[in-house]
Formats: structure tokens, sequence, C-alpha cells
């Protein structure tokens, strides 16, 4: 155990059992997966990505390019978590990801071998042949990070709102002061940490603030904090995103670190929307490696993550710990591992003349300082062993002939601190270079936000303090002043050495990207930052180039003769840490995934077997099943009622809009292909709608109630689309016209009455309205009453017999339905449902708006080129009738296709040109509507055509992946062809 | 044999809504009660009411259809209200940083701004 005495915050008296890679290993309460699997002496927890070198704990946060692993077992299973953030849970299983078996003995570690092939571009440049299809699954298998879960995740998530008038992210030093600092001020104030514990950076040092231990500070603020009532402190929730408006969005951890058995009910993350009037970026800033050769192996960490370990875990992690460092930081990670004991090897530092005082208690306390020198490379299969050293002169940036190898078992490595931006880049505001840090700090803001400490590049607590009080009355915090040595831009060097060819330095981690593939990729022309970042995968998928982004830049200016401002830096792009999928969709899935309605008379349609399915978004009834049938054979029943008898169907999805005012009639017509003027009250007319293209947006029947009242259908689930098209010309162009349009699909229910013995079923109910042949004709509409409950009765056929469309308040609906089986028994009343409809109508040659057309069809195209000719008052869409594409005479146009034997047509089947009878030809049509006609018993089906109408008697050959059919072009009428029917 | 009807379902996204938009009816309110209506101050070419349009020239009818300036900066967009008071209405908004500059009534002058946003007194 490397666990240090009288360190740490974990809770020793707590042991947690969970496993790692199937081993079996024990943590403390407070643990992270990293700091428990450190402890227990686990030193390989991952593979690389390309080459499946072994890979250790690099940092302590957020920032982690290695130990990434698969939590948890199905179905509570997640890909690609943290080993550095997770905490531990009692029964917790983790595994490492894309190694076999496992990660301490992997076998695609052969990669490594051939590693001169696995350079940038790879996989474009590779392979190509005989296809990236036949290559990806095994590339994946062997290249993959986590895998993704197969089944559903049974865990719930939720969202959470919150306006407040200052959000705060970030609770280090300067967080905590400027939470305290509004939150006196009377301001909302929402204070958000991404850690289990407040106080940031403090919580891995000791720091002194008021002449006390920091985290004495931190705990008195968050006791103050806590007793106000305006401050809401939100722990373990990552703002992930910045958008519009000052909205950020952020991810909030909530039982997903418990133990699933306890029947616990707590949502595994809340996904939060905070609108804030004020955002203070308080989010510190991420520790940067030092690139040098076989920086990888295990042992390797960045400076600020060893200090962690110790501080807050109470793990040491190395026996024997060198420092690598170009700036003053990695010192007090020196004199921390030293205070608690552990061996320090040294500090190899790039600079010379070292005045700072920090420096200079490491000195005193007996640690080898190497000046001047760099770490040029690491032994150690398994892990660092040891580390060579070498002269460094900054000046020409080249190395000296010494070598020296000191023995190690971990390089804590700092090359300086990088200003996390993320979200102040999100929000849109500008970042420039400071040279001072070598870091993008922010510089222009175009939000109501501030960035302070860390995160706007005030690395010293002192400055931070007083960065976050600002001009405010609240008192200032005492830290003490600390006077650094600048830091030493260094990237990377050429080591001089004729074992160069083969040590490896990595930049990127995560994706196995090394300086000498950024050298490729700008000898390959990849230098502009944004083609580079993609040729290379540098700073892509999950960390997001969090270690490796500056140090990438640097490199390729570098290799471009350009300095990093000049190379720029990538935009930052939401999300800043990853977020479950879960805690997207929250609540929104299954039944809430979208509303679904259901009509009024559903108890009706359930209890005589109706089949339900979704049409637009309503339940609908498909058939009705009656014992032993199939819903072939329903459906053909139901067709066969219709027509022999009569049907009654449920018909109030229909969409129906009331139209009234002195402008009516004059609006309606500036809208319909049809003429409304000349509708009499009391009648109706079939109408097209157009959109400005002059293609088809739907189909309807309007009626006229009164002068000034016009009732316009629409088809199922088109009615919201239409009544916005209404209301976006009547307020935006038409302003001064004199109508009121309003939408009453879901006030009204529809009961269509279909077949020969429609009038005498209605017959029996139907008293002040006269419905005789003679004076309620076909497409004619009357107002009245049945029994007491009023009706709006339309006589109409979608069916192509004799119909009435009884359209009553939705309350009556189920009532009357049951009123008109009840009469309609003598006649042998057939509920029938979509399927049989859709039958009817296409023996009919009835279009369906959507299936037979699409946003291309014309009304020429469907039969209505006259009409739509024939009016001479403009209307919507009317002017692009006359373009020449509406005028030319090969359009696709309807037809009717009849078929031979007793295989329907498949719809979408295309029609070959004349004189092929193979795929591939040139596409002359496709079926739109198919089905078999039960009344006269072969396959019919309805298509577009390319000059259809003259090719009628035709034989065609269609085509789709099932195979080859036939069939003969035909008009698009099968079914009583003199249209009598309806006037019956 | 099954039917397939072709459904167009308007999916809303519920992960994010963005910006902010000041109805003028109801006041601010969050982007996802809105839908944005393409360009504002559009001219439909016509022959004058209801007249046939038959003497509107191609190039006029397809600039009217096809040629929408995609500015870069401050453009005049269309809105309606639709989850809310469902009133249509006009905005300047930076198609660069989504800044909302003004937004105006249907049937308002459209106001002068600055190319930074910044209204305009016309006498300038
Ligand atoms: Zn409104």
């Amino acid at each position: 155990m490397l666990r240090l005495k009288d360190y740490g915050r974990v809770n020793r008296r707590t042991l947690i059992n969970f496993s790692f890679d199937g081993k079996h290993y024990q943590g403390y309460e407070g643990d992270t997966l990293a700091s428990a699997l450190m402890a227990n002496g686990v030193r390989i927890v991952g593979r690389s990505f390309k080459y499946h070198r072994p890979r250790g704990i690099f940092s302590a946060g957020v920032e982690e390019p290695c130990a990434i692993v698969q939590l948890g077992e199905p179905p509570f299973e997640e890909p690609n978590v943290l080993a550095t953030t997770v905490e531990i849970f009692e029964g917790m299983v983790t595994r490492s990801v894309g190694t076999w078996p496992n990660a301490a003995h992997d076998i695609f570690s052969v990669f490594g071998l051939g590693h001169s092939l696995l350079v940038a571009g790879f996989y474009y440049k590779t392979f190509k042949w005989p296809s990236w299809k036949f290559w990806s699954p095994i590339v994946r298998k062997a290249a993959g990070l986590g895998v993704i879960p197969k089944t559903a995740d049974p865990d719930k998530y939720d969202h959470c709102y919150m306006h407040v008038d200052v959000l705060i992210v970030g609770a280090g030093p300067a967080g905590l002061t400027a939470a305290l600092s509004h939150a006196t001020s009377g301001e909302q104030v929402l204070l958000l940490e991404q850690d289990r514990d407040l106080g940031g950076a403090l919580l891995s040092s000791r720091e002194v603030i008021n002449d006390r231990p920091a985290l004495e500070w931190v705990a008195e603020v968050e006791r103050q904090l806590k007793r106000l009532e305006n401050v809401t402190i939100v722990t373990r929730a990552t703002a992930c995103g910045y958008y519009e408006d000052n909205l950020v969005t952020a991810s909030e951890r909530v039982g997903g670190y418990l133990k699933k058995e306890k029947g616990q009910t707590m949502p595994r993350e809340r996904f939060w929307h905070i609108r804030a009037k004020n955002v203070v970026i308080a989010t510190g800033a991420i520790e940067r490696p030092l690139v040098f050769p076989d920086n990888d192996r295990p042992g390797v960490m960045l400076s600020n993550a060893v200090r962690e370990y110790v501080h807050r875990y109470g793990v040491s992690p190395g026996r024997a710990i060198l420092i690598a460092t170009n700036n003053d930081d990695a010192y007090r990670t020196a004199l921390d591992l030293h205070d608690a004991g552990i061996q320090v090897m040294g500090v190899v530092d790039a600079r010379v003349n070292l005045q700072s005082e920090v420096v200079k208690n490491v000195r005193a306390a007996g640690i080898a300082i190497y000046t001047g020198h760099v770490v040029i490379g690491t032994k150690g299969r398994r892990g660092v062993r040891a580390a060579i050293i070498a002269p460094f002169k900054s000046a020409g940036q080249t190395l000296g002939a010494a070598r020296k190898e000191l023995l190690c078992d971990v390089v804590a490595t700092s090359g300086g601190w990088s200003p996390v931006v993320h979200l102040h880049s999100q929000s849109g505001g500008k970042l420039t270079f400071d040279e001072t840090t070598q870091s993008f700090v922010p510089s222009i803001y175009s939000q109501d936000n501030k960035c302070i400490g860390a995160a706007n590049g005030t690395f010293e607590l002192v400055d931070c303090l007083e960065e976050a009080v600002g001009n405010t009355e609240c008192i200032l915090p005492i830290a003490k002043p600390v006077h650094s040595d600048p830091l030493l831009p260094l990237w990377d060097f050429p080591t001089g050495n004729r074992r160069r060819k083969y040590a490896r330095s990595w930049v990127d981690l995560l994706h196995d990207v090394t300086s000498k593939d950024i050298y490729l990729a700008a000898r390959e022309n990849y230098v502009s930052v944004e083609h580079f970042k993609r040729y290379t995968a540098t700073g892509m998928a999950m960390d997001q180039g969090k270690t490796s982004n500056i140090n990438a830049l640097a490199i390729l200016g570098k290799a471009t003769n350009r300095a990093i401002p000049q190379v720029g830096t990538t935009k930052f792009r939401p999300p800043y840490t990853p977020v479950t999928l879960g805690a997207m969709s929250a609540r929104y899935k299954g039944k809430l995934y979208t509303p679904q309605r259901e009509l009024v008379a559903r108890e009706w349609h359930k209890e005589h077997g109706a089949i339900v399915e979704d049409y637009g978004g309503w339940l609908r009834p498909v058939c009705y099943l009656r014992d032993g049938e199939s819903e072939p054979e329903a459906i053909i029943r139901e067709v066969h009622a219709v027509r022999r008898g009569v049907g009654i169907l449920d018909y109030s999805p229909l969409g129906k809009i009331d139209v009234r005012g002195p402008d009516a009639a004059k609006f309606l017509n500036r809208f319909y292909v049809n003429n409304v003027l000349t509708l009499k009250t009391g009648k109706a007319r079939y109408g097209l709608m157009l959109n400005e293209h002059g293609t088809i947006m739907d189909d309807g029947i309007f009626t006229r109630l009164a002068d000034h009242h016009f009732w316009v259908t629409t088809t199922s689930g088109g009615a919201e689309n239409i009544q916005k098209w209404f209301e976006e010309w009547r307020q935006c162009e038409w302003p001064d016209m004199d109508v009121v349009v309003t939408n009453l699909t879901t006030g009204w229910g529809t009961i269509s009455l279909q077949g020969p013995d429609a009038r005498n079923v209605l017959s029996r109910i139907v008293s002040n309205i006269d419905i005789s042949k003679e004076s309620f004709p076909h497409m004619s509409v009357r107002v009245g009453e049945i029994e007491g409950v009023p009706v709006r009765i339309l006589r109409s056929s979608f069916t192509g017999e004799l119909g009435f469309e009884i359209n009553v308040p939705r309350s009556y609906m189920p009532a009357l339905w049951q009123r008109l089986v009840d009469v309609g028994t003598d006649f042998g009343i057939t509920p029938f449902g979509l399927e049989a409809l859709m039958v009817l109508r296409t023996e009919k040659g009835y279009i369906h708006i959507g299936n037979d057309t699409d946003s291309s069809t014309i009304p020429a195209d469907v039969g209505f080129g006259g009409v739509a000719r024939k009016k001479t008052a403009d209307y919507i869409g009317k002017r692009s009738l006359y373009r020449s594409d509406a005028l030319r005479g090969d359009r696709e146009c309807l037809v009717g296709l009849k078929v031979e034997g007793n295989e329907p047509l498949r719809v979408g089947s295309i029609i070959l040109a004349v004189g092929y009878d193979r795929a591939p030809a040139p596409m002359e049509g496709r079926v739109t509507s198919s089905c078999i006609s039960p009344a006269l018993g072969h396959p019919v089906a309805l298509g577009m055509l390319k000059c259809g109408k003259s090719r009628l008697g035709d034989r065609v050959k269609l085509y789709d992946a099932n195979g080859y059919q036939e069939a003969e072009i035909v008009q698009p009428c099968f079914y009583d062809k003199k249209g009598g029917r309806v006037h019956g | 044999m099954k039917w397939v009807l072709l459904v167009l379902r308007i999916k809303r996204r519920k992960g994010c809504e963005m910006m902010q938009v000041l109805c003028p009816w109801c006041g601010v309110r969050d982007e996802d009660e809105f839908t944005y209506g393409g360009p504002a101050h559009i001219t439909r070419p016509t022959s004058g009411g209801d007249a046939p349009q038959q003497d509107v020239s191609d190039e006029k009818w397809a600039s009217y259809l096809y040629e929408k300036d995609n500015v870069k900066g401050i453009a005049r967009e269309r809105w309606v209200h639709v989850h809310g008071c469902g009133q249509w209405f006009n905005l300047a908004r930076d198609t660069v940083s989504h800044k909302i500059h003004c937004v105006y009534k249907m049937g308002e002058p459209c106001p002068v701004l600055t190319p930074e946003g910044d209204p305009k007194n016309r006498n300038d």
C-alpha cells in the first residue's frame, strides 16, 4: 500500500469493495477510482488508442487522457468514464477500455511494434482497399474506447431549470470569494462545483489564507454561504455549455455513484439549464505536461496531480519521484512530497539563474536541482523505472552531450498552466495569447460575464482573491504575496541522438499523437489549425485537448515557423466534458418522447377489437379484429361492408378550421386553386392548396356555412400547419383583411358514415335536417341537430360511396357514435379502420397528399391543371404554375397501374424507362399507393409516371430491392369509373 | 400488406433552447417558443389586389422565391411566437453573435440601425 499516514480527506473507517478488470480491490470512502487503484499499486489502467502502449493515471481531474474505464454492468453501464473523477462505491465494477483480455496483458499491444506505419492520417491512407466498410469492424474493435451499452438504460435522469442573478462556475478560492461578495449584496447566487468538495486548487495545496490553513477558510466560507437563503450550492455539477443570452448548461452527477441494489430513487444525473443575469467564470486552470520522448509511460504524471493524490487521498503515486519543470509551481510539489516523507529524486528545470523563494526552500530541503536540464527519455517496460536527463540551452534550443540516468518510478511534469477558457470562448468571448504564461487568456467579452482567478490567467492566490473581491464591499481574504521566476517556453527539442528515430514524444495521450505526427501533418500541408486537428485527431473526442492543446499548437508553430498566436486555436465548442445522452433526453423518451393524441371514443374502439397505431401523431384504429381474423382478412371484410352496406369510421383527426369574417371568402380564395367566391351557402367544394412554389401543400373540403362563415377541412395531422399558414398570411401580408381563423380540430369529433345504406342509418335519428337525395346532394353541408345535439353534416366521400361526415362537439362524440351503431345494427353497420379507408380511396384513385404527391407535385400532375388555369384571380402559388418547369410536357403525373395475378405492386418501386427490362435504368416513375382490390379481385396501384397521360395501355417494368414486377398503365380510377355511387 | 402513411413529425428539441426572444406582446421568452419564418420585408410581386399575375416577369418571380440575402451581420427576420400568443413580428438579428438588436411589430416601419446594431437617427 502506498497510503500515507495523516494525509488525505478520505474516510479510513469505511472500506469500499470494488473491482477493476475482474480483480477485487478495496478503497476508502472519498476515493476516486484512480486514487483507490493507485493505493492498491495498480499502475497500468489502460492501453493507448492506436499502439496499445501501457498507460497509467496521468492526472487527477477532468483533463485525464489515459485512465478511462467502462463503468458498471448491463444494464447500468456507462462507457468512457474517467477514473480520476468517478467516486468509488460499494460493489462498483469497472474495466479498462479498448483492451483484451485486460489492460495489464493486452493482445493488441503488438500494434506498438508497427508504429512507424500507424502515423497521422493512417486510417485515411491505409484502409482504401477493398473499402472502409470492410475494415471498419476490425479497426473499431482494436482502436475503440468504451463499448456502447446494448441494453436500454433503466436509470432515471432529470432536467432542472433555474434563473439566477449570478451564476458562479467553480468553487476554488476565486469562485468562493466571488460567491461571498455577490451573496452579501443580496443577489440570487448559484455556485456550481464539478468536484465533490469545495476549494478547488486549495484542496491539493498547503496555502495559507488569513493566517490559517486555506482549507479552514474554505470550510468557514462554505458555512457562511450555506446559511444564506439566496445562495444555492450544487456540487458534482460540471458546467459544460455556454449559449446565447447567458444560458449555461450543467450536468450534475446525483445518484451515479450510489449502489443500484439499494433501490435508490434519485436520478442518476440532472441536466441543468441556468439562465443568469451575470456569469462569473472561475474555472481555474489545467496544468500541461512537458513533451519529451517516452513521456507516456505509466508513472509520468502532471505535477499538480501528484500533489493532489497526496493531499486529498493520502496516497503517494510512487516511492521515488522526479520532477521535470519549466516553471516554479512544480517546486511546491517537490516540497509537499518531501514534507510527506516521499523521496524526491530531484527537480529537473530547463531554466537557469533561479531566485524565487520556493526554489530556495527546495534547495534548503536538500533536494537536488538540475537547472538547465531537461528529461529526454524514460526507461521501464511496464512503467517508469528511470529517467534520462541532459543539459539544455534555451538560446538555441539545443541539448548538451552529457547524459545522466536518474532512478525514479514517477516523473511529475509541469509545463505551465492553461486557463480553462472553454466557457468564455463558448460564450462568444475572444482570447489573446499571453507571452508570460504562454497561454490563451480571455480578452474581449461578448456577454454579461467575467473570468476571474486562474481562468483569467491570474495564477497566484493573492491576486486571485483580490480579483474576486474586485471593488465590492467584501472583505479581502489575506494571502501571502509570492514572487515567481518566469516560465521558460519549452515545447519539444531535437534529441541530437541516433535513437531519435525510435523515440516518440507524446503530445495527445488520448489519441496517441506524437510530435512526429505533428511534423508529418505540417509536411503534408495540414497547417491550418482546424485541418491539422482533424487530420491528426489532436484535441478531439472526450478530453478535447485539455492537456495537449497548447503543446500541439506550439509544435505546429515550430514546424511551420509561426508563433502560437499566428497558429491560432480551434474554437471551443460545448460540451466541456462529455454529457450522457440520458441526461440530455431526461424524461423525454418512450411514451413521453412526443405527445400522443388519442380519440375521444378510444374505449369503444378498444372494446371492439381495434388494432391501434400512430398515424400523424394520432392513435387511430388500423382495423377491428373479430375472433380468429387476421388483419388482412379484417380489412377486406371492412371494405366489403362499406361497398355493400354501411361502414362507420372515426374520422375525428380530420383537420377542421373555422374561417369567418366579412373577408372570409376573399381570404380563402387566395389559398385555394379552386374558386371560393362562387361557392353558395350550404355547398362544399374540394380544394387544393399550394405553396408559393406552386406545389401541393394540402387538400381538403371547404364549405360555406353562411355568407361570412366557412368551415375548412385539412388532411389529418395537417391542421396545425395549415392554421399557422393562414395566420402567417393574415398577419404578415394581408393585415387589413377582416377575418378570424380558428383551429377546431380537437374541439369537434367527426363520424363518417359510408356506404349505400348510410342515409338509411342516418334517417333513423336525424330530425330537423332533410337528408333526402334531392334536398341534400353530394358536396353540400347542413347545420342542425341530432336528438338535441348540435351537428354539422357534410355530404362527402373519400370512399366513392354515398357518405356523410357528421361533425359533433367532442364531448358528444362517443354517445353519438354508440347511437349510430345501435340504429345501424339492422343494416349490419361495420366499424372500419384507416387501412380499409386507404384501400377504398386507392380503388377510386383519390390522392392522399404526402403519399401520392411529394414536394414537386403541381395541380396539373394530379388532374387539376384545368381548374388551376381556369381561375383567373391570384392565389398563392399561381404564378409558379406558369414557370417553364411547370409547363413542360414530360412531367410525372398520376396514373393507375393494373396488375395480373395476385401479387400487389410494392410501394416505392420505380418504373423503368421504356426499352429497359433490368436495373440500372433511367427512372420514369414510381408506385405511390398499392393494394389488392377486394371489389375487383386483383391488385391495383397508383403511381406517378413521366408523360403518364399519353401512356395509357403501355406495359411497364417495375423494380425495387425485392425484384421486378410488371403492370399496365390505366386511368387512375378502378372502381365505379362513372362515379355514380357517391350521388346515391 | 401494410400501409405506411408518410408522416412529417415535427420534433422539438428538448435539449437546449438557446436564445431569448422579446415578443412585442408577451415579453422575453426562450427561443423554443418561437419559430423563424424567413427574411422580413420581402415584397410579394402582384399585379395589384387579386388580379392575375401574368405580367410579373419570370425574373421578378424567381427573385422573390429564391434570391434571399444571406447576410453576415444584421439580418431582418420574421418570427412567430408559436407556442405563445401566436403573433408574427419582425426583428433585427446579428447572424454572427445571434444578438437581437430590435424587435418591432408587423406593419411597423423597419428601424434604421448602424452596422453595429445601434438605433440611428434618420437625420444623421
Ligand atoms: Zn407572444
